[in-house]
């Protein structure tokens, strides 16, 4: 079996897991907390929702939650993201694993290449703070555009038996979600770089939380990197670059799925606490380089 | 940060905020679903145009005139 069918089996267990876990039917972890906490009611996403609950932090709402699943689930999210970085999104999330995997099956020449051609940074803080606002203008886009809503739905199909009310925006939410940023994006992965707001809130903290040397992520050893492009091609974010015969890694989109780390032929790229290695090993060659054009 | 992206950041901010508040303004709840097909047709035909426009200029830079320096 090829390296990547086994890194991609690997993966598509932990997205699987990730089913099993928070949505309906199954629900595991929202039956587990509900338990523990005395709660009753469906143990589907809409139980945990990060969206609203983000959205919540982000406006000062959060007074009007009691101690529930929803914000226990919240804080469980930031913690995580605090030490282990963005690992909902590259570990658990089906939500963003579904487009990304379907897109494996079209033809690569079908595909866009949206992450090479427009930079996702901008675009997601820019929709995670119209997101965050949108309350203060007496609106709200938590429900209006949801994946993980969407993502229930077609799990309601064999169980329940039918897909839900399908408004408006939830259908473009599954045209953008699947087909345009899933299907025919190259990685599949254009509704988590663009449109997620749980993933840009995990990426801002963790953007802020990878300069502490306690807490994990990934990291390049430069020594070992030979600028392959390997990763650089196979990265579904599009998070890594090569320029100028050097790799580059843009923090605001990596996930943390460590599929890059799996296909690395030299090892150079590995996950873990200390320095990343990023910027560090670029100060130091380029302090090698002034050093040797001065000698 | 570049200074493109933060002017980036905003017009994604602003265009998203300036369309909820105007749906809101306009009594959209997004919950009756009448304008399913208004919505969709148009997303999914500039889906299609961006496919076929991306595989046209591939076709085209691969094909006699090569790529423009």
């Amino acid at each position: 079996m090829k390296k990547t069918t086994k890194l991609l089996i690997k993966r598509a267990i932990g997205y699987i897991i990730g089913l099993v876990l928070f949505f309906a039917p199954f629900g595991l972890y929202q039956r587990g907390l509900m338990a523990l906490l005395g709660e009753h009611g469906n143990p589907d996403i809409h139980k945990v929702c990060y969206t609203m609950s983000i959205q919540s932090l982000l406006t000062g709402g959060l007074a009007k939650y009691s101690l529930g699943v929803a914000l226990v689930s919240l804080y469980l999210l930031m913690i995580v993201t605090v030490f282990f970085g963005p690992v909902f999104c590259g570990r658990l999330c089906p939500v963003g694993a579904l487009p990304e995997y379907l897109s494996r099956i079209m033809p690569e020449k079908l595909k866009l290449k949206l992450k090479d051609k427009v930079n996702p940074t901008p675009i997601r803080y820019g929709f995670l703070i119209a997101f965050a606002a949108a309350p203060l203008l007496g609106t709200s886009l938590t429900c209006t555009f949801c994946g993980f809503s969407f993502m229930q739905r077609l799990l309601n199909i064999p169980t329940v038996g039918n897909i839900g009310v399908l408004l408006s925006s939830t259908i473009i939410t599954g045209i953008l979600w699947l087909i345009i940023g899933g299907l025919f994006n190259a990685g599949g992965r254009g509704w988590c770089n663009y449109c997620c707001p749980v993933g840009a809130f995990q990426s801002l903290i963790h953007a802020v939380c990878a300069r502490l040397p306690f807490t994990f992520k990934l990291k390049i050893d430069r020594d070992k990197c030979k600028a392959c492009g390997l990763c650089a091609a196979a990265c579904p974010m599009g998070s890594l670059k090569l320029e100028g015969g050097e790799l580059h890694r843009n923090i605001h989109s990596c996930m943390e799925c460590g599929y890059c780390k799996g296909l690395c032929p030299t090892g150079a790229l590995s996950y873990g606490t200390g320095r990343d290695g990023w910027n560090d090993s670029m100060i130091s060659i380029k302090k090698k380089e002034t050093a040797d054009e001065k000698a | 940060m570049k200074k493109r992206d933060l002017g980036t950041m905003a017009a994604v901010a602003g265009t998203t905020l300036l369309s909820a508040s105007a749906a809101g303004a306009a009594g959209c709840t997004g919950a009756c679903g009448a304008c399913s097909f208004t919505c969709a047709l148009p997303v999914m035909g500039v889906a299609c145009l961006a496919v076929g426009g991306q595989i046209l200029i591939k076709k085209k830079s691969s094909g006699k005139g090569g790529e423009k320096k």
